[in-house]
């Protein structure tokens, strides 16, 4: 179990050296090479998933391996292991590198062996920060997550390519040296508090359960300053708004596979950061920080969906709407509502699902009639019907349909967070709360909006083929195996968490319940000593509020 | 310390300067390169192994290291000691730079140079006395400017030579001024008698004395002369224009063997030898970082040279390095941070001097192996000089590329590179000193948390103008066939040395970090405190284990 999980870390890696060396064995060698490994990865990564799933009693303590790394007196750990918050993520990003693997399959033909190596590396670095119990480790597979993209993007990617991966690189690199300053501040503070220097995630986790950070102005508001550091740096990941400005454009120069990866499983870096480090570790400063963070990712769901309303490019409307759908994560683990947060991290995986497959979907327009202009093509259902029922699903799965999976994930976060302000209102918080929730549903009819709009203009209608030559347009193929079974497993969980979400939730729980044990209490103390403005009076009213929240969430 | 232990101490040296007077004399007859390039390295290699012998002799690697003894013109520690064999890899880093094929004559000569410049800068590590530390570091400089100029014979070249000249003489002489003012206060030039005589009479008295006037004038002469060597601002403008007019072998030996030097000593002097000064010092010295760094990053953005732009990468990375010194002055006012210990051991801060020089090795390596990478690519008379130059690199070098994108990623400070060690090391050392003075000294927290921001922003600054290096090489097409010319052994062979030296402290950075921490601690604290019992500004006398320190707030 154990070496299993170091394998699935190394794996990728020894695959990307393969399939570096293989790139003079020509095209074939090098994609098999890259799917042998891709799949071998997955099929490891499910075993332990799967084998999680079945012993809950393990917990926190899946699956975990230490080594002693730089000398016997240092106490950075080479320490994997898995948990409740990264189990599911760990086994997305196998499943969705497979996906990439497979969906490049035809369209990478430069330089082959450059692109699956650092495609497999990418791999590496995603399933490493899973999978990191080391505070150190965890930073280093996050930031090298940074290399291989780079260059996905700035080699393989389209026309503003160099911009675009410059952007990306030096936007995220960044947030995230500022968030290293953030981690050693914790591991200070439990050095110095305690007395004993780790940085064992699991331990520090603990450890600040007793000594937690102080927050007052004696020590110089140091919680808050900790919590600042590594939001900033976890947030431009996410990305939230106004920090999100590389997104868009690294999404729309990115190569598919890329675009895949980033979607699926990059920006839930972030999300997975502030999960592991900032709620349950720093709970004072989330509690204080609450209703900004809210109402920056209820900004941010709101415009991302109304620019993505505005979209000509396909990829950069979903991209937008990656701005709008990591938006409401960020709202329902701000909420702090047991419903909401567990929603939050279920709508990672969805998100995960949908936007990696909606990616997908674009590449392979773009391969068959080389544009991504929403209004050069039209009526594509009648040319490629299967190509157009994916798109369909994934459609859905995003924008929410009950029975799939957006939909569960959406509701609970908006149930989670309309809990938190009519009944469960901190304080003064109240009315802000409530605007809050309310605008948040919108985010959810406007994403209805621009992707059925998207879809009925490029899928239905008459038949429009961008550039392509009558003659040409009739050798346009439909799906191919490689492309089905790629975008196939996709569905599968789409209906699977929509329709027994669960299965799914049953890991997730606990490990939400321990965060959520660490932010109640700071939350009422922090402002139970604020003036309560008349929030009951207004929240009166409004009787029964699970009948007025079902029906507000319904809408879509 | 009788004369006979001091010659076999001086071993290493006296080998590599008898090898470079050899191949002076023999540089007249035109030997052949090959044998003068053999000669150099097994200078280098008895240097290395009469080391070797003396690390088992003097067996200072063990835990049980025997407190230094600094009782002669020599000091014998760890940090003299790592110092050499840190001096001499980069020695045969360069030896190897400058040994290829099809290039105008006069090697012999260079490699004399070198090998003097490499037993000055030993000398300095290891120096107990002002005026054989002069000596040392004049050693260095007089080949430097020989190597300058012999190198080429173009205007630039003269103007780089003639330009560094002028400035490394005058910094020379305000160095020598710093000294007198220095012997005339403690009436000694020994180190530790001065360290003594400092804090009985210097600046650790409170009533104005001859000394208190005489010592800060010193030390403000003094920080400058070696400011010069370590191209920190305002003492950094000649390193562009140097650089970029030198050749790329020149750039990589400025780039390093002048740091080393002014390291050296300012850990020999400012740091271990003069008591007191710390109080106004660390204000200084981060004041001048914060400068540097931000200097030094933002001129960078702009340039084309390669060259140049790894000249004023270079600036940057001199600032980084004064964070360490900042720390080292810092803590000796909180009094924590003198327990022993290794790295990130349970019970000591990491030393902020041991943090750069861990810092100053990380950075070495890449940079030398940049310009190695540069040599390798150049052929005939044509340099590479500009980005244009290994535009598309990847395309006509793949490998060569890979190991440049590997400096530069590492020069930037991304995991899992060595070079996100050293900056973490700096930055750990940095917030060390933030948590553990809060309990005393609030004061010193927006300082140290302000200079820790300034420095990953600056990281973040760098990592825009290496990536335009990288972005040069993968994400252009090549604009014009490079022609295969011969490329020579040598610089490859550095390329590689420098390589695996970058990726394996990435992975394993633990021995290195602690050898760096525990050189640092062999000289981290003015030896006068230890024998004289000398009134801190805060706190108790004697140096607690941190965990005494820290109570719960």
């Amino acid at each position: 179990m154990h070496n299993i999980l170091l394998a699935t870390i190394l794996l990728p890696a020894v695959g990307a050296l393969l399939a570096w060396l293989a790139a003079s064995g020509g095209l074939k060698a090098v994609r098999l090479t890259a799917l042998i490994t891709a799949g071998v990865t997955l099929a490891l990564a499910a075993h332990l998933v799967v084998q999680y799933w079945l012993d809950q009693g393990l917990r926190g303590n899946y699956a975990v391996q230490e080594f002693r790394w730089l000398g016997e007196s240092a106490k950075i750990h080479f320490a994997f292991g898995l948990d409740g918050l990264s189990v599911w993520m760990f086994g997305l990003s196998a499943l969705l590198t497979f996906t990439a693997v497979l969906v490049s399959w035809d369209a990478v033909k430069d330089r082959p062996g450059g692109f699956y190596a650092l495609l497999l590396l990418l791999e590496c670095g995603m399933i490493g920060v899973f999978s990191a119990r080391d505070i150190i480790l965890f930073y280093i597979f996050f930031e090298f997550t940074l290399i291989p993209l780079y260059f996905l993007i700035g080699i393989w990617g389209h026309e503003e390519r160099r911009y675009a991966a410059n952007k990306f690189f030096l936007f995220t690199f960044t947030g995230s040296v500022i968030a290293l300053l953030g981690l050693i501040g914790i591991v200070l503070w439990v050095y110095n508090a305690t007395g004993e220097l780790t940085f064992s995630i699991p331990q520090l986790h603990q450890l600040l359960g007793t000594h937690p950070i102080p927050m007052d102005a004696a020590h110089g508001h140091l919680q808050l300053l900790i919590f600042l550091a590594l939001v900033s740096g976890f947030a431009v990941k996410v990305p939230l708004v106004p920090l999100h400005t590389w997104l868009p454009l690294a999404h729309t120069q990115a190569p598919t596979g890329g675009s895949i990866d980033l979607a699926g499983i990059l920006l839930k870096l972030g999300t997975y950061g502030i999960l592991r480090f900032c709620l349950p570790m720093l709970p004072d400063a989330t509690a204080m920080c609450m209703p900004w963070i809210l109402w920056l990712a209820v900004i941010g769901i709101i415009y991302g969906a109304l620019v993505s309303l505005v979209q000509v490019d396909l990829k950069k409307l979903v991209a937008y709407s990656s701005v709008s759908h990591m938006g409401f994560v960020i709202l329902g683990f701000f909420a702090l509502n047991q419903l909401s947060l567990q929603g939050g991290i279920l709508q990672m995986i969805n998100h995960g699902f949908s936007s990696a497959g909606l990616f997908a979907v674009v590449g392979m327009i773009y391969e068959r009639y080389h544009t991504r202009q929403i209004s050069e093509l039209g009526g594509l259902a009648k040319r490629t019907p299967i190509l157009a029922t994916f798109m369909l699903i994934f459609t859905m799965s995003s924008i929410g349909l009950p029975g799939l999976n957006g939909f569960v994930g959406e509701f609970m976060i908006l149930l989670g967070m309309f809990q938190r302000a009519w009944s469960d209102a901190p304080g003064p918080l109240g009315p802000q709360l409530i605007v809050i929730a309310v605008l948040s549903v919108s985010g959810v009819v406007l994403g209805a909006w621009y992707m059925l709009l998207m879809v009925k203009r490029v899928f239905f209608g008459p038949l429009k083929e961008g550039h392509i030559s009558p003659a040409h347009a009739g050798q346009i193929h439909d799906l191919q195996f490689n492309e089905i079974l790629a975008l196939t497993p996709l569905v599968i969980f789409i209906f699977w968490i929509g329709l027994y979400p669960k299965l799914f939730l049953k890991p997730i729980a606990p490990a939400a319940d321990e965060i959520l044990a660490r932010t109640t209490q700071p939350l009422e103390n922090y402002y139970a000593g604020k003036p309560q403005i008349a929030v009951r009076e207004i929240a009166t009213p409004m009787v029964n509020p699970p009948e007025l929240q079902t029906s507000i969430a319904r809408k879509p | 310390m009788t004369n006979s232990t001091t010659i076999t101490l001086l071993l290493p040296e006296i080998i590599l300067i008898g090898a470079a007077t050899l191949l002076c004399l023999w540089g007249a007859f035109r030997p052949l390169r090959a044998a003068a390039i053999v000669l150099a390295l097994a200078a280098l290699v008895s240097a290395a192994i009469v080391m070797w012998v003396q690390d088992d002799n003097l067996n200072l690697f063990s835990a049980a290291a025997p407190t230094a003894s600094a009782t002669g013109p020599l000091v014998v520690d760890l940090f003299g000691h790592l110092a050499g064999w840190g001096i001499l890899a980069v020695g045969l880093v360069l030896v190897l730079m400058m040994a290829r094929p099809q290039q105008d004559g006069q090697l012999a000569e260079q490699l004399a140079s070198l090998l003097f410049m490499l037993a000055g800068l030993m000398i300095v590590a290891t120096a107990n006395e002002l005026i054989l530390l002069f000596v040392g570091l004049e050693l260095v400089s007089i080949p430097t400017y020989v190597m300058l100029y012999v190198g080429r014979h173009d205007s630039r070249g003269q103007e780089a030579a003639s330009k560094y000249f002028f400035l490394s003489i005058l910094s020379s002489a305000v160095l020598l001024y710093g000294f007198s003012f220095l012997y005339g206060a403690a009436g000694s030039t020994r180190l530790d008698k001065i360290a003594v005589a400092v804090s009985l009479g210097g600046l650790g008295a409170s009533a104005i004395s001859f000394g208190s006037v005489l010592v800060p004038i010193a030390i403000l002469l003094m920080f400058a002369g070696l400011a010069f060597r370590l191209t920190v601002v305002p003492f950094h403008f000649y390193a562009a224009d140097v650089y970029q007019g030198t050749s790329n072998a020149n750039a990589g030996l400025l780039s390093t063997i002048p740091k080393i030097a002014g390291l050296a000593a300012i850990s020999r002097i400012l740091l271990a030898s003069l008591p007191g000064w710390e109080t106004l010092g660390w204000k200084v010295v981060l004041v001048v970082s914060v400068l540097t760094m931000t200097l030094g990053n933002i001129l960078a953005l702009w340039q084309n040279n390669l060259r140049r732009l790894l000249a004023y990468s270079s600036i940057a990375h001199a600032g980084y390095l004064l964070i360490g010194l900042a720390v080292a002055l810092a803590v000796r006012t909180t009094q924590v941070g003198t327990a022993a210990g290794g790295f990130l051991s349970n019970s000591a801060a990491l030393n902020g001097l041991g943090a750069a020089i861990f810092y100053l090795a990380v950075y070495m390596f890449a940079t030398l192996g940049a310009f190695a990478a540069l040599i390798y690519l150049s052929h005939g008379d044509r340099q590479v000089d500009t980005l244009d130059d290994i535009g598309g690199l990847n395309r006509t070098h793949p490998v060569v590329a890979l190991i440049i994108a590997v400096f530069m990623f590492s020069l930037a400070g991304i995991p899992p590179l060595a070079g996100f060690w050293g900056k973490f090391s700096l930055l750990y050392g940095a917030l060390t000193l933030d948590e553990f003075s809060a309990q005393g000294d609030i004061w010193l927290r927006p300082w140290f948390v302000g200079l820790a921001v300034v420095a990953v922003l600056n990281a973040a600054i760098a990592a825009a103008y290496y990536l335009r290096v990288i972005g040069a090489m993968y994400f252009r097409s090549p604009e014009k066939q490079s022609s295969s010319a011969i490329r020579g052994l040598g610089p490859a062979l550095a390329m590689a040395i420098c390589v695996a030296l970058t990726l394996g402290i990435g992975f394993l950075p633990g021995r290195f970090i602690d050898g760096a921490v525990r050189a640092a601690q062999s000289i981290g604290q003015p030896a006068a405190q230890q024998a004289v019992v000398h009134p801190m500004p805060i706190g108790p006398s004697s140096a607690l284990p941190i965990i005494a320190n820290s109570h719960p707030r």
